[in-house]
């Protein structure tokens, strides 16, 4: 008989090796390797939160550092290694924050603090939500964040890509039902 | 689910969710809405993936040297705090290493040569170190030897730009270092630029840094430098590079460059 493996379970198990291997000192290829499957990930997270590009970087980094200083503790039985680094970024974001060269240089009173949710469910929501949008056919995005980014009306769209309005309509349709089945296959809607 | 004939029929059922209809198209379409529950159910779905959408992640794309510079962050960590939080495994392998034996290479040779004569008197020798002499020197050893002691590519620390790459070469009197830098702001009247290498402990208030020479750059930014310094590479893994004014010896400038010994 054979065994179906589950595909999220192997990735899981592929993923809490690679922090074992950085609990034994072995840092260059599984660092490399989680940060090409979540560094994209933290720095839009960093960005988000600290709206700075270096800020942003500082981050990344730091998570990475964060991760090898407690790579020997951590316990794939309790968190996957995805939930963890951003447990992480969160707590170095906050601390990034709250350190006085990460300020602006205006009255605080003007900046409010950036709302960090409290739930790494939530981070990972927003990146997720992203990445549907990233995966939409090109037109399709386009005129959905120009709608969502800039609040431009259809009318607004349709001239700025010099389009009939027809066209942009159609397109914000098809890609909302499209960006509907990315958002359900990634578990962010119900079906 | 709404029927997908009559909802082709009423694409506007997007643009509604999204609040992107012109104020013309939305009356007329609320109109529709009204006696319509095909695009009711569709508004409904439509409304969830807006609502989705107001939590996205903003569309910030990472510099593509950041998995390099996050390497080099862990590594540098390794270095300053190693001996406080390596885990128990890495300590064994350490440990497995050491009994091994010593290793023989240029790198590990240079490293007892420094050991076997600079232990102790390095910091006072380094305060004695004449960057003139070591550019002699070091043009002369640098084709004289095979591989280098120590190889680091340094990159911008935030909020700085420009990047470079050292190499040290073990000589009989220290090290030769060949230090490139690109894309470095150009050098005002009175400042310069000075080079460290920095100890397993230097940490803010406790400074554990040893110059290697001081350069300036023109508009260019990009110049190829000799130095010379008896700080031993594998002892001094970390290179910065900082701004600094004439006045005492000491770092103060932001560091702007940064690296460690990637040998």
């Amino acid at each position: 008989m054979s065994q179906t493996r589950d595909p999220d379970l192997a990735v899981a198990a592929e993923e809490a090796a690679l922090v074992a291997r950085i609990a034994r000192g072995d840092v260059q290829e599984p660092i490399a390797e989680l940060h090409r499957r979540y560094g994209k990930r933290l720095y839009r997270f960093g960005y988000q939160y600290l709206r700075n590009e270096g800020l942003a970087d500082e981050l990344v980094q730091e998570t990475f550092v964060r991760l090898w200083r407690t790579a020997g503790r951590f316990d794939a039985a309790k968190a996957s290694v995805g939930t963890y680094l951003f447990v992480l970024a969160r707590s170095a974001a906050a601390d990034l924050y709250k350190r006085p060269s990460s300020r602006p240089l205006v009255s605080d009173v003007d900046i409010p603090e950036p709302a960090i949710p409290d739930s790494v469910d939530q981070i990972i929501n927003s990146l997720v939500v992203r990445e549907a949008l990233d995966s939409l056919p090109s037109a399709q995005a386009e005129v959905i964040r120009l709608t969502l980014e800039e609040g431009l009306t259809q009318t607004q769209v349709a001239q700025r890509l010099n389009l009939p309005l027809g066209t942009v309509k159609t397109r914000t349709f098809f890609g909302m039902r499209a960006l509907r089945a990315a958002l359900i296959k990634r578990g962010v809607v119900n079906a | 689910m709404p029927d997908t004939g009559h909802a082709f029929d009423h694409p506007e059922a997007a643009g509604y969710a999204l609040g992107a209809l012109d104020p013309d198209d939305r009356a007329l379409f609320e109109e529709h809405l009204r006696t319509c529950e095909q695009c009711q159910a569709q508004v409904a779905e439509f409304s969830l993936v807006a609502a989705s959408l107001a939590t996205a992640a903003p569309a910030a794309e990472p510099r593509r040297d950041l998995e390099r510079k996050i390497i080099a962050a862990v590594k540098d960590a390794m270095m300053t705090e190693g001996a406080a939080v390596l885990p128990a495994a890495a300590v064994a392998t350490a440990k497995a290493r050491a009994k091994a034996g010593p290793e023989d290479n240029l790198a590990a040779r240079a490293r007892r040569w420094w050991q076997s004569r600079w232990a102790v008197p390095l910091y006072a020798a380094l305060a004695g170190a004449a960057v003139t002499a070591a550019a002699f020197a070091a043009a002369i050893f640098i084709h004289s030897s095979p591989a280098p002691a120590a190889t680091i590519s340094l990159s911008a620390q935030p909020g700085f730009a420009g990047s470079g790459m050292a190499t040290a070469r073990a000589t009989q009197s220290g090290f030769a270092i060949s230090l490139t830098v690109t894309g470095l702001p150009v050098s005002k009247s009175g400042q310069f630029y000075e080079c460290w290498y920095a100890g397993p402990d230097n940490r803010p208030g406790h400074p554990q840094l040893i110059t290697a020479g001081t350069f300036t750059v023109d508009s260019t930014g990009s110049h190829t430098f000799s130095m010379w310094s008896a700080a031993d590479p594998a002892k001094f893994k970390i290179m910065q590079i900082t701004l600094e004014q004439p006045g005492d010896a000491s770092q103060h400038g932001k560091v702007i460059l940064s690296g460690i010994d990637q040998t």
